[in-house]
């Protein structure tokens, strides 16, 4: 495996056997990631196809990322996902109400991806950094110096937004609870 | 709910428990995997071609701009070196030019003072007031004999020479105009060489002069009386100048109109008889001669001839003059005239068509 330089450098030159070596390794990150966020498999592939093909059109404009393709890719999604959340204000509620008589059985399950919408939900009301550097460290498992190298800040800056974003989800998730 | 009322919320623990659980993310389907690493290559392919059909042109661009450039910087370059070199030499030759205007025969820049008139003269052929530029050329001519006999030299021959000649070109270019106009430009003509006359008559009368330059000056007094004379003939009568009339070099060479001294007027060339000094005609017949008709080509400038340098100028008017053996009716030179100084060359026609005949 050729080291990520490298793979960049042949990628900025098009080269399909470093793309597809690109596709293979960076892909299903963005994909998780993708889903985590956004909950849902169709909008996860449209993520991912949305952030390789930003990635595409950077390098056929002689930009791109020179190193560090993973934070660039990440930041990609993470752009395109703060745009979706935008657009889908409403989008927790919807299978709610879209599911009113399911069996018992299902009923779990369902309970299962309502807290996570709620969770997800959550997230969406956070900052974009703040957001970012949450599912970062606690869903993808990154390490702090990773975290600053993806969302271009130091990591004195990443502990900060961590300590700031957990406790608005505290707070926001504690609210959810009282309410009902 | 149960996830949520399981959890006080009490700590950054219970919120990390929680996102930990959207850790879990289904497995793409296999053909989605597939379908999305195909587009993506097919995607990078077009752009791929895209961008080496974009460098190749990009490259011949640039490879035919920078050739174009260098040719057009040479040729910029070689074509500045002209024109400034155009320039220099047409500032140097008008500065040259200006300054030789001033100068006065033996000086350095008077040949070039003369070059400049003949070639005026020449390009002005065919103009309508080529007349007037052969008479200021004469003005000229008459300031030079002036300013040198003032400060007491002997004008050469040369200055003369082209003092007649000029004369005569002045009246062959006022023939070449139609008759009104050339009535206007021989009375043009005539006032002119009447000054003329007077400044040389002034200049004898003024100065002590030597008995050298006095015999020039009459001898030039005597040309321009000619002229005058020549001129007063066809203002009495124009309609009789209709014959082809012979060509006048702008280049005569020096001494030809002095060293052979024909006849003022030859033979059977009419004198008006109302003119001071043509006694023996009948007063008022401007056409009868004793000797035969009027030929205009005895009256035509170049016609006529003064003395060589050295002889005793002509004291009494030209028509009253007798003919000299062996000297032709027309003025040009025959066998049997004095020998001609080096460079002495007859008058030869130099423009043939429309300057040498009068058309009406």
């Amino acid at each position: 495996m050729t080291s990520e330089k490298d793979l960049l450098r042949k990628a900025h030159s098009f080269d399909p056997d470093a793309l597809a070596e690109i596709y293979d390794s960076y892909s299903p990150g963005i994909y998780r990631y993708a889903f985590r966020l956004l909950g849902e498999q169709d909008l996860a592939e449209e993520c991912l196809a949305e952030t390789l093909s930003r990635f595409l059109l950077a390098l056929k404009n002689n930009g791109g990322p020179r190193e560090h393709l993973q934070a660039y890719l990440y930041r990609i999604a993470h752009n395109y996902i703060t745009d979706q959340y935008r657009r889908k204000e409403q989008w927790e509620h919807e299978l709610t109400e879209a599911h009113p008589d399911l069996e018992q059985d299902m009923r779990a399950s369902l309970n299962s991806r309502i807290d996570e919408n709620k969770l997800r939900h959550a997230l969406s009301c956070l900052t974009p950094d703040q957001r970012q550097v949450v599912v970062l460290k606690f869903i993808e498992g990154m390490d702090n110096r990773a975290i600053a190298r993806s969302i271009g800040k130091p990591i004195s800056a990443v502990k900060s937004l961590q300590h700031r974003a957990l406790a608005a989800l505290r707070r926001m998730l504690k609210n959810e609870l009282e309410e009902e | 709910m149960n996830m949520f009322r399981n959890l006080p919320f009490q700590s950054n623990s219970d919120v990390i428990s929680l996102l930990v659980k959207l850790q879990t993310v289904p497995d793409r389907q296999p053909e989605q995997v597939e379908s999305g690493r195909r587009l993506f290559l097919e995607q990078a392919e077009v752009y791929r071609v895209e961008i080496a059909r974009l460098d190749k042109r990009r490259q011949g661009y640039k490879r035919v701009n920078s050739f174009t450039r260098l040719k057009d910087f040479q040729y910029i370059r070689l074509f500045s070196t002209i024109m400034i070199i155009l320039l220099i030499s047409m500032v140097g030759a008008s500065l040259t030019l200006a300054a030789s205007q001033s100068s006065l025969p033996g000086q350095a820049f008077y040949p070039l003072k003369l070059w400049s008139e003949d070639l005026r003269l020449n390009l002005s052929y065919y103009s309508p007031a080529s007349y007037l530029l052969a008479l200021d050329f004469s003005d000229q001519r008459m300031r030079e004999i002036e300013a040198i006999t003032k400060s007491g030299g002997v004008p050469p021959d040369a200055v003369l020479v082209r003092l007649e000649n000029q004369s005569d070109l002045a009246i062959a270019a006022a023939l070449r105009l139609e008759q009104r106009q050339a009535i206007m430009a021989m009375q043009a003509i005539h006032n002119r060489i009447q000054s003329q006359n007077q400044v040389l008559e002034q200049l004898e009368q003024e100065f002590q002069v030597q008995p050298q330059v006095e015999q020039t000056l009459s001898r030039t007094r005597e040309m321009l009386q000619l002229r005058l004379r020549q001129v007063e003939m066809y203002l009495e009568e124009p309609s009789l100048f209709l014959q082809p009339l012979p060509q006048v070099s702008a280049q005569v060479s020096p001494g030809s109109l002095l060293l052979q001294r024909s006849e003022v007027v030859p033979k059977g060339t009419p004198v008006p008889g109302n003119l001071p000094g043509t006694a023996g005609f009948p007063a008022g017949c401007i056409s009868c001669t004793p000797g035969g008709t009027l030929s205009p080509s005895t009256l035509a400038p170049g016609s006529i001839r003064s003395t060589p340098a050295g002889s005793q100028p002509a004291q009494t008017t030209a028509g009253n003059q007798p003919n000299q053996p062996g000297s032709p009716s027309t003025g040009e030179n025959q066998p049997g005239s004095p020998p001609e100084a080096p460079g002495n060359q007859p008058d030869k026609p130099e423009r043939p068509g429309p300057g040498g005949y009068r058309k009406r």
